[in-house]
């Protein structure tokens, strides 16, 4: 019988998985140096390399630099091989490498250089936000081409995950970046006041659904049975995972706006739709560990495995979580406070770091044409060290988060019940409190 | 209140919308396909076979020159693997 040869393009993936490590380390190493400032403020050296432009900097590094290029690459990999066809085009797959790292390079020049929109995740100026849409809709095209000559008819559900990532990302960035500018790096928003926390927060939490998970799930939905060398646990209950995901997500944004300006109904709106989260996140976790069924003795003697199990295992804890902090009772006390970093560390280091390594490791022996990983045992202690690490990690922020909200709501010994700028919006709520932004408020 | 004439209307248009996605796909039988689908990421990459009845959906530019009797799949660069 004749066939065909299809050629994938997996140059396109080295390159995405080789900047993501690198990236990855840049990104991580300044989150060391931040954290360093905020226990040793001797370590900030104003003004390029003080806590406030740094910070912005880590983020940004991890989220698009070390997440956005391993995104790339997992989808590259698995579209080409879940479409039977080799990418739409090769040209357009570089000019996407290229302007991405560019993206990447300016914004590690312009944030310690002080330019920035005050935007949290949308820091960067108007002309790095065009250069983030061109490039966007160039990997939009090569995606949608690769869709049109592919050789599969039906989708697998791992490409409903890209298709959502693409189209949701391309709304979420033009509509919260509409700026006015008024020079060659500054611009002003459109938006204006409480509409501009809205938008923002749209956009924000949105970052988090739509660029650090449904990439990352399509990539689980690939890389979990490749690995596991079994079929997903019920293809029926990722579509479910899939839509109805998809149509919650979008909503949960005004969550990060409890106890503000935000009306009420739009704060309870945002914490109902986080709440309804929790079903389809655990129904996806619960699909991506049961696909391991049957094959949990391998886990002992594979490393991929070992992070893919343990990932989703983060994303679990991460995604119970996340709804937590958005009921409003929760939030008076977590908002804030420390604990919000360590969720957020569980979710980026847990579920999307540890997706990396597993999807890396299975990777790197099948692109580099060699036959197994250099070191199994530096992969484990790889593993053990992070996994120890993000716990601990964790567990502190916890103790210390919680500790901290706490102490901002207790009672003054001193001073009795006080109605304070954080306090006097939500004390009829809570009941008398005195806070550090309340003291900070009466002493000035 | 006006704006709840507006929330309602884009409601009910966006059920709409999902019963008649819903009704399509069930006249797709898209869903008929899934435990073949659930398989799809198990297929050996190094074994990607078409028939060639779509060949030429696979015959673009970039690997029209590959086109050949039997099987075989590589990887660009010279670094891939060879089946």
């Amino acid at each position: 019988m004749n066939k065909t040869r299809v050629t994938y393009d997996d140059q396109i993936v080295r390159w995405f998985m080789t900047a993501s490590i690198g990236w990855g380390l840049v990104g991580m190493l300044v989150g060391v140096l931040v954290a360093l400032q905020l226990a040793f403020w001797q370590v900030n050296i104003p003004p390029f390399l003080n806590f406030g432009r740094l910070r912005p900097l880590h983020t940004n590094a991890v989220i698009f630099a070390f997440v956005g290029n391993m995104m790339f690459a997992g989808v590259y990999y698995s579209t080409q091989r879940l479409m039977k066809a080799r990418m739409g085009s090769d040209l357009l797959s570089k000019i996407h490498f290229w302007g991405w790292q560019l993206i990447i390079v300016a914004a590690a020049i312009t944030l310690p250089l002080g330019f920035t929109q005050g935007k949290e995740y949308a820091e960067l100026e108007w002309p790095i936000d065009l250069a983030i849409t061109l490039v966007w809709v160039v990997f939009a095209v090569n995606f949608f081409w690769t869709l049109a000559k592919r050789n599969e008819k039906h989708l697998y559900v791992a490409l409903w995950f890209y298709i959502a990532t693409i189209i949701t990302i391309a709304v979420l960035h033009i509509v919260n970046s509409l700026e006015l500018p008024v020079g060659p790096f500054k611009s002003y928003s459109i938006w204006g006041g409480v509409q501009d926390a809205l938008v923002q927060w749209w956009y924000g939490h949105n970052a988090v659904a739509f660029f650090l998970t449904t990439p990352m799930l399509g990539i689980m939905y690939y890389f979990v049975p490749k690995a596991a060398e079994r079929p997903v646990y019920s293809y029926r209950l990722s579509v479910i995972h899939f839509w109805s995901l998809v149509f919650l997500y979008i909503w949960a944004g005004p969550h990060h706006l409890l106890y503000t300006a935000l009306p009420d109904w739009a704060q309870t709106l945002g914490m109902i739709f986080s709440v309804m989260l929790w079903a389809p996140s655990w129904g996806g976790m619960i699909n991506g560990l049961l696909t391991l069924r049957g094959g949990w003795e391998k886990l002992r003697n594979d490393p991929v495995l070992k992070f893919f199990a343990a990932s989703v295992t983060f994303y679990g804890m991460s995604t119970f979580e996340g709804p937590l902090l958005s009921v409003k009772s929760v939030n008076g006390r977590a908002h804030y406070s420390g604990w919000i970093i360590g969720h957020v560390h569980s979710g980026a280091l847990g579920w999307n770091g540890f997706l990396a390594a597993g999807m890396f490791y299975w990777l790197a022996p099948r692109l580099w044409g060699t036959k197994k990983l250099h070191s199994v045992s530096a992969a484990n202690w790889h593993f053990y060290l992070g996994t120890f690490g993000i716990l601990l990690y964790m567990t502190s922020m916890w103790v210390g988060g919680i500790t901290q909200g706490l102490m901002w709501r207790a009672p003054s010994p001193t001073r009795g019940p006080s109605s304070t700028r954080a306090s006097s919006r939500r004390s009829w709520r809570f009941g008398p409190c005195t806070t550090r932004a309340s003291s900070a408020a009466r002493s000035t | 209140m006006e704006v709840l004439i507006l929330l309602i209307a884009v409601s009910l248009s966006m059920a709409l919308g999902a019963v008649l996605f819903f009704a399509w796909t069930v006249r797709q039988r898209t869903l008929d396909h899934a435990d073949r689908l659930a398989l799809l990421p198990l297929e050996d990459d190094e074994l990607t076979t078409l028939e060639p009845s779509a060949a030429p959906a696979a015959a673009t530019a970039n690997d029209r020159h590959s086109m050949s009797a039997g099987v075989e799949m590589r990887t660009q660069g010279g670094k891939g693997r060879k089946a």
